[in-house]
C-alpha cells in the first residue's frame, strides 16, 4: 500500500505553479496541464492540471478548486498531494492508505480510468502571495486577507470576495429583503472581506472558474476547498431548500426583495433526487474522511453555516437566526443548468476544511499548524475525496450518457414531427 | 486598543450576537466595542503564529532545493511512519 504525500510547509504561488507544473512532467500519461485564459490583477496565469488515462472531452469530470480565499494556504496543498498520490499510487499499481482506511488499486483505478479531475490548486494566486508576505512580515491584516488583489476602494481595502463574485444572485440588495440576510457586501472597504466584485464574475479568477465549466462540459460534481468549517456543505447557501415548490426559484422576480433566510415562506426549491444525490455524496465524503482518524464533518446545505446566534439584551434567552450568501461557486456551479438547460448539471459542493477533532485551539484555523495538523487534515481530505469520486461512480448517472439519451430524445421528437408533417 | 482578533474556526458569537471571525481595523472594533459588543481577542495567537511561521521557514525547501526534488521526479512530502509518527522528505 502507498502512503500519500503529505505537506508540511506553505508554498508560495511561484511555488505551487512548480509543483503543478512538475505533476504532468512526473506523470505525463496520466496529467496534463491546463493555463486558465483569464490572468490575474497581477498578471498572473492561473494553472490546473487534467488528471485521468481518458483524453476524451466526453469523459465524466470532477472539478477540484483549491486557495479561491486567499488566507486558506493549505488547500492549494491539498489538491496538489492529492494529485501527486493518486498518480503515485495508480502508478504502483497498489492501493493508498490513509490512516486507518484504505483504497483498493481498483477503487483508485476506477476514478483514474473512469473520470478526469479537473484539478486547480490555487485560484487566487495574488492573495496567496499577499498572505505568505504577511506570514514572513508578521502583518496580521495580510495573514487573514480573503479576496483577491483588486483594490476597488483603494489600497486601505480587502479585495473582491471570489466567494460571492459569481452570476448568482450577485446583486443581493435586489434579491433579498434585507442586505443583512446574506453575508455580502456592496461596500468594497467592509471589513467583512466579503465585497461582492463591481458586476457578476467581473474578477478574472471568478471567470477562471466559469470557464471550467463551459470548457469541459462533463464536469459532473465539483468540490470547492475552503476552510475552516469542518464540514462538507452543498446547495443551496442564500437560503433554506424545499423540494415541492418548483415556482420558488431564484428566477422568479415575482420573489425579489422578499428572500430572507429567517423567513421560510420562502424556500428555494430542488428536485428531491438531486436532495437525495447531494445528501449521499456528502455522507461518501464525510465517511471516508472519518474513517482516517474518526474527524467528524458536518454534511448539510450551505445555509447551515450561516447560522448566527444572538442574545438580545432584551428579553429572556437566545435568538438563532441565518445569513446566507450569494455569487458563490458551489451554487452557481449547481444554478447554472436551470438558467440554461443545454447546460451540464455539476452537483457542486463546499468542502470546510477542518481541524483535528477535540481541537478548538485557533491555530488549527485558517493555517493549520504545519509540523503536524496540516498534514493530518489534508490526509483526511484526501480520503474524503477519493470516497466522494468513487460514490459518484456509483451512484450519479454519467453525464456522456444523459447527454446522449437527451440527444436521442431530441431526434426522435424530430422524426415524429416530420412523420406527422408528411 | 490594538484592534480585535478572532481566529477561531467556527464563528464566535458574543452575547451581543457579533459574529466576528476576521481583522477589524481599530478604529471599527473601539466603535462596535463602545456599542457593547465583546470581542475575543486574541492577539497572542498571532505571535504564535509568526512564531510557527519561522520554524516552517527553517523546514521549508530552498528554490533551489524544490526545484532539484521536482527535477529528480519528487514531490516535496512528508508521510506517517508505521507509528504515526510524521516524517521530513521523501
Amino acid at each position: 500500500m502507498i502512503r500519500p504525500s503529505l505537506p508540511f510547509f506553505y508554498s508560495d504561488a511561484d511555488d505551487i505553479d512548480a509543483m503543478t507544473r512538475s505533476l504532468p512532467e512526473m506523470f505525463p500519461n496520466l496529467c496534463s496541464l491546463i493555463e486558465l485564459p483569464h490572468r490575474t490583477r497581477a498578471g498572473r496565469t492561473v494553472l490546473g492540471i487534467r488528471l485521468g488515462t481518458s483524453r476524451a472531452l466526453t469523459t465524466d469530470m470532477i472539478l477540484l478548486t483549491g486557495n479561491v480565499h486567499a488566507r486558506e494556504l493549505g488547500t492549494a496543498e491539498f489538491c496538489l498531494h492529492f494529485a501527486n498520490s493518486l498518480c503515485k499510487a495508480y502508478t504502483a499499481r497498489d492501493g493508498l492508505i490513509c490512516g486507518a482506511k484504505t483504497f483498493s488499486f481498483e477503487q483508485i483505478r476506477t476514478v483514474v480510468e473512469e473520470l478526469n479531475l479537473i484539478i486547480v490548486p490555487c485560484v487566487n494566486p495574488d492573495g496567496r502571495d499577499w498572505v505568505m508576505q504577511g506570514r514572513s512580515e508578521g502583518d496580521h491584516a495580510k495573514m487573514l486577507w480573503r479576496g483577491n488583489r483588486q483594490l476597488d476602494g483603494g489600497p486601505d481595502c480587502y479585495g473582491v470576495d471570489l466567494n460571492r463574485n459569481q452570476d448568482f444572485l450577485w446583486d443581493h440588495t435586489r434579491y433579498f429583503h434585507d442586505a443583512t440576510s446574506v453575508d455580502t457586501t456592496h461596500l468594497p472597504c467592509s471589513s467583512s472581506q466579503t465585497y461582492r466584485g463591481q458586476s457578476p464574475a467581473s474578477e478574472p479568477e471568478a471567470q477562471n472558474v466559469a470557464w471550467l465549466m463551459d470548457h469541459f462540459p462533463y464536469i459532473y460534481a465539483y468540490l470547492d476547498v475552503h476552510g475552516t468549517y469542518g464540514a462538507i456543505v452543498h446547495p443551496w447557501g442564500h437560503t433554506f431548500t424545499q423540494t415541492t415548490d418548483s415556482t420558488q426559484s431564484f428566477q422568479n422576480a415575482a420573489f425579489d426583495s422578499a428572500r430572507d433566510p429567517d423567513d421560510l415562506s420562502y424556500r428555494e426549491y430542488m428536485p428531491p433526487e438531486d436532495l437525495a444525490t447531494f445528501q449521499r455524496l456528502g455522507a461518501a465524503f464525510a465517511s471516508a474522511l472519518g474513517e482516517v482518524r474518526g474527524s467528524e464533518y458536518l454534511v448539510a446545505p450551505s445555509i447551515e453555516l450561516g447560522r448566527v446566534v444572538d442574545f438580545p439584551p432584551s428579553g429572556p434567552g437566545s435568538v438563532t437566526h441565518y445569513r446566507g450568501t450569494t455569487g458563490a461557486n458551489d451554487d452557481y456551479a449547481y444554478s447554472r443548468h436551470f438558467v440554461d438547460s443545454e447546460k451540464a448539471k455539476v452537483l457542486a459542493f463546499t468542502v470546510e476544511f477542518g481541524r483535528p477533532p477535540g481541537n478548538d485551539d485557533v491555530i488549527d484555523g485558517f493555517q493549520p499548524e504545519t509540523a503536524l495538523a496540516l498534514p493530518l487534515i489534508v490526509q483526511d481530505l484526501i480520503a474524503g475525496t477519493l470516497g466522494f469520486c468513487g460514490e459518484t461512480r456509483a451512484s450519479v448517472p454519467s453525464q456522456a450518457r444523459l447527454l446522449l439519451w437527451a440527444a436521442l430524445a431530441a431526434l426522435a421528437a424530430l422524426i415524429l414531427v416530420l412523420i406527422t408533417s408528411c | 486598543m490594538q484592534g480585535a482578533f478572532d481566529m477561531g474556526a467556527r464563528p464566535q458569537h458574543t452575547k451581543q450576537g457579533w459574529v466576528a471571525e476576521f481583522y477589524l481595523p481599530e478604529e471599527e472594533c473601539d466603535e462596535l466595542v463602545a456599542e457593547g459588543c465583546e470581542f475575543r481577542i486574541d492577539r497572542a495567537y498571532f505571535d504564535r503564529l509568526h512564531e510557527e511561521h519561522q520554524k516552517e521557514q527553517a523546514r521549508r525547501p530552498s528554490k533551489q532545493e524544490l526545484e532539484a526534488l521536482l527535477k529528480n521526479g519528487q514531490f516535496p512530502s512528508c508521510s506517517f511512519d508505521e507509528k504515526g509518527r510524521l516524517k521530513g522528505f521523501e
